[in-house]
C-alpha cells in the first residue's frame, strides 16, 4: 500500500468511525436527557410525567449504565403508586446491571447499588406489609359478614320464637 | 277495661321518653369514644347512623312480635312491665360497659403500625365492625322496648292510635333532649364515656324499677348482671396514642387531642386516630421542623407589605401553631394571624408548643366564616386545615373559597396550600389543586421532599415576590434545609383546568376523592 492509500484508509476508517459514532452518542444523550427529567419528574411528583419519559427511551439506545438507571426510575414511579411487586421487579432488574458493572469497574457505580439494593429491601418489607393488611383487611370482612349473617339469622329465629 | 296495677299511659310515655333519650346519648357519644381509633369521618359517622337504624328496626320487629306472642300465650292476658324492664336493664347495662368494650375491639381491629395512607379499610370495616357489635347490641334491645310499650298500653286505654301517638311523640322528644343534651352538657360534664355510662345508669335504675312485677330471685340475677358489666366498665381502656410520653390529652367539642413527647423531646399534637400523622410540631429550641411547615416559610416572608406597610398573614387552620410561630421567631414585626375551630387546640399549642401571644387566634370560628370575617388585605394567607386527618373540609377546597382568599389578598399576595399527597396524580391533588388554581393569576405546585405532602401556591396579581425568595433564605440562614425551594426544576404546573373537575360549594365530594386517593395507592 501506497503511503497515499495508507493516509486515505486512515482517514475513511476515522471518517466511518465517527458516522457510525456520531448518532449512538445522540441517542445515548438523548437517553441521558429524558432519565434526568423523569428523575426531577419522579422528585416533583408528577408520576405521570416521569412515566411518559421513561417509556419514550428505547432500550437500544441505552448504555448498559443507563438502562440500570432506568430500572431504577422505574421502580420508583411504581413504589409511589404503590405498585409494589413491579417495583421490586425494576428494583432487582436494576441492581442486577449495577452489580455487573460495578464487578466489571469497580467503585463505578457503588452509591447506585447501594440505593438500589436499599430500594429492593424496602420493596420486599413493603410487600410482606401489604400482604398481612390485606390479610387483617380479609379478616374483618369475614368477621362482618359473619355478624350480619348472625345478627339477621339471631333476628329471625326470635321473631320466630317470639310468635309462638 | 280494667286498669291493670302499676301501668298508666304516663308511666309508658315517661320510658319512651328515656328511651328515646338513651338512643340518642349512645348514637352521639359512641363516635366519640371510637374517634381515638378510627376518626369521626363521613365514613364513621355513616356506619354508626346505619347501624343504628338497622338494630332499631329489627329490634321494633322482633319485639312487635314478641308482645303479641307474649300476649297470645298467656291467653290474651296484658303482659306486665317484666319484659320491658329486661330489655332496659340489658341495654343499659351495655351501655355502661361501652366505653369499655369499644376500645378493646377497635384495639384488636387495628393493626398497631398502621398508617395513615393504609388507613381506608380498616376505618370503614373497622368501625362498622365496632358499630355492629357495641352500638347494634343495646339499639337492638331499646328498639325493641317501644312495640312492648304499645302493647301495654291496650291495657289502660280503649283510644291506642291516641296513645301510640303520644308514646311515639315521648320518644321522639327524649331524643331530642338526648341530642341536645348529650352534646351541650353532658359532653362538658363528663365527656363521652360518662355520658353514655349516665345514660345506661338511667336505663338500668328505670328497669330495675320496673323489674318489681319479676320473681326476687329473677330481680336479683338482672341486677347481678348489671353490676357486673358495670363493675367490668369502670377501668376505662387507654386510649390510642403514639407511644410517646403523653403530656395532656383532652376529649374537645370537636376530637380526641393529645400532646406527646418523644425521646427528643420533640413535641406532637395529635388529633383522633393520628397513626403517624400529626397537627403541630414543636421541639424548644429549635426553628426548623424538618416536615411541610417549613417550607411554608420563605414564600410567606417573601410576600408584599400591606398598605399599612406592615407583613400580615393569615393561617387558616392554626392546630397548635407551628408555622405561626416559626414565622414571629424569623421575623417578629410580622402580624400574624389565625382561625382554629377547636379552641382546645389552641390551648394545648400555647400551654405545650411555644405558640406566642402575639398571635391574634380567632379560636372556635370556622375557617372559611372566620376568613370572610377577618380584616384584609393580608399578605399571605397559609391554609392547612383537615378534619380527620385525611379530609380537607369540603367547604375549604372550593372556587368559592379560593375566590374568598384571593379577595382578601393585597395585590402580588400569596396563598399557599398544604396538600396532603404523593403524586400530582393523586385524585385529591389533582381536584384541590385544579381548584386553587382556577382562582389565582399565577400558581405553582412542588412536592415537598421527603414528606407526603405538596405544597401549591397561587398569587393574586404578580407572582414578582417568588423572586425573593432565594434573597430571603439566605437572609435568614434557611438555605441549607429549605434550600430545594431555589430549584426550579420541583415545580410545576399544578393540573389542566381542563383534565380536572373544579370542585364548588355544590359539589365537593372529598371522601369519595380520599377513597380513590387511597385506591389509587396514597
Amino acid at each position: 500500500m501506497t503511503r497515499h492509500a495508507k493516509v486515505i484508509a486512515c482517514v475513511t476508517s476515522a471518517l466511518l468511525a465517527l458516522a457510525c459514532w456520531a448518532p449512538g452518542a445522540a441517542a445515548n444523550e438523548r437517553v441521558a436527557e429524558a432519565l434526568e427529567s423523569a428523575r426531577i419528574a419522579t422528585r416533583r411528583g408528577d408520576v405521570a410525567g416521569a412515566e411518559a419519559l421513561l417509556d419514550g427511551i428505547r432500550l437500544a439506545d441505552a448504555t448498559p449504565h443507563q438502562r440500570a438507571f432506568l430500572e431504577l426510575y422505574r421502580g420508583n414511579v411504581d413504589f409511589m403508586l404503590h405498585q409494589l411487586g413491579e417495583a421490586r421487579a425494576h428494583f432487582v432488574a436494576a441492581r442486577d446491571v449495577f452489580t455487573s458493572l460495578e464487578a466489571a469497574t469497580p467503585g463505578s457505580v457503588t452509591h447506585a447499588l447501594d440505593v438500589t439494593a436499599k430500594n429492593v429491601e424496602l420493596a420486599d418489607a413493603e410487600l410482606v406489609r401489604a400482604e398481612r393488611l390485606a390479610g387483617r383487611v380479609g379478616t374483618l370482612r369475614t368477621w362482618i359478614l359473619g355478624l350480619m349473617t348472625a345478627a339477621v339469622l339471631g333476628v329471625g329465629v326470635l321473631a320466630r320464637r317470639a310468635r309462638l | 277495661m280494667p286498669r291493670e296495677v302499676g301501668i298508666s299511659v304516663s308511666g309508658l310515655a315517661g320510658v319512651a321518653f328515656a328511651t328515646g333519650a338513651a338512643v340518642m346519648v349512645v348514637e352521639l357519644m359512641a363516635v366519640r369514644l371510637m374517634a381515638p381509633w378510627f376518626g369521626q369521618s363521613q365514613i364513621v359517622w355513616t356506619n354508626v347512623i346505619g347501624v343504628v337504624l338497622l338494630a332499631l328496626a329489627a329490634g321494633q320487629w322482633v319485639g312487635g312480635r314478641w308482645a303479641e306472642g307474649w300476649a297470645a300465650k298467656k291467653d290474651g292476658a296484658s303482659p306486665g312491665w317484666a319484659s320491658p324492664a329486661v330489655l332496659l336493664t340489658g341495654a343499659g347495662a351495655f351501655a355502661i360497659a361501652l366505653p369499655s368494650i369499644v376500645p378493646a375491639m377497635a384495639a384488636a381491629v387495628l393493626p398497631d403500625d398502621l398508617r395513615l395512607t393504609e388507613a381506608f379499610p380498616f376505618v370503614s370495616l373497622g368501625s362498622l365492625l365496632v358499630a355492629l357489635v357495641g352500638i347494634g347490641v343495646p339499639l337492638f334491645a331499646l328498639g325493641a322496648v317501644t312495640p312492648w310499650l304499645v302493647r301495654l298500653s291496650r291495657g289502660v286505654t280503649t283510644e291506642p292510635g291516641r296513645v301510640t301517638g303520644r308514646l311515639l311523640g315521648a320518644g321522639t322528644l327524649g331524643s331530642l333532649l338526648g341530642t341536645f343534651g348529650a352534646t351541650h352538657i353532658l359532653l362538658t360534664l363528663m365527656g363521652a364515656a360518662g355520658a353514655i355510662r349516665a345514660a345506661g345508669l338511667v336505663l338500668v335504675v328505670i328497669g330495675v324499677l320496673l323489674a318489681r312485677t319479676l320473681g326476687k330471685r329473677l330481680r336479683g340475677a338482672w341486677v347481678l348482671v348489671a353490676a357486673a358489666l358495670a363493675t367490668a366498665a369502670l377501668a376505662d381502656a387507654a386510649p390510642r396514642t403514639s407511644g410517646g410520653r403523653i403530656l395532656e390529652i383532652v376529649e374537645t367539642p370537636y376530637q380526641f387531642a393529645y400532646v406527646d413527647e418523644d425521646e427528643h423531646g420533640t413535641r406532637a399534637l395529635r388529633i383522633n386516630e393520628a397513626l403517624d400523622s400529626f397537627h403541630s410540631l414543636y421541639r424548644e429550641g429549635e426553628l426548623l421542623t424538618g416536615m411541610y411547615y417549613d417550607a411554608f416559610l420563605a414564600p410567606t416572608l417573601a410576600s408584599p407589605p400591606t398598605p399599612s406597610g406592615t407583613q400580615r398573614v393569615m393561617i387558616v387552620g392554626l392546630g397548635g401553631g407551628t408555622m405561626a410561630r416559626q414565622l414571629l421567631e424569623l421575623d417578629p414585626d410580622l402580624q400574624v394571624a389565625g382561625i382554629e375551630i377547636d379552641a382546645e387546640l389552641v390551648r394545648l399549642g400555647r400551654q405545650y408548643m411555644a405558640l406566642p401571644d402575639d398571635v391574634d387566634v380567632a379560636a372556635g370560628v370556622d375557617g372559611r366564616f372566620g376568613l370572610a370575617a377577618s380584616e384584609g388585605p393580608f399578605s399571605a394567607v397559609l391554609i392547612d386545615a383537615y378534619a380527620q386527618q385525611i379530609y380537607l373540609p369540603h367547604h375549604l377546597c372550593t372556587a368559592e373559597f379560593f375566590a374568598l382568599v384571593r379577595s382578601k389578598l393585597v395585590d402580588g399576595g400569596l396563598a399557599a396550600l398544604n396538600l396532603g399527597g404523593l403524586t400530582r396524580s393523586d385524585p385529591v391533588v389533582r381536584a384541590v389543586a385544579g381548584t386553587f388554581a382556577s382562582e389565582f393569576d399565577h400558581v405553582t405546585m412542588a412536592r415537598i421532599p421527603n414528606s407526603r405532602n405538596l405544597i401549591c401556591l397561587g398569587w393574586r396579581g404578580s407572582d414578582a415576590s417568588r423572586g425573593r425568595w432565594g434573597d430571603v433564605l439566605a437572609e435568614h440562614g434557611l438555605d441549607q434545609d429549605v434550600g430545594w425551594l431555589t430549584d426550579a426544576t420541583l415545580f410545576g404546573d399544578v393540573p389542566s383546568l381542563a383534565d380536572v373537575e373544579i370542585l364548588t360549594d355544590g359539589y365537593a365530594p372529598v371522601e369519595a376523592l380520599a377513597h380513590a386517593s387511597w385506591k389509587s395507592g396514597g
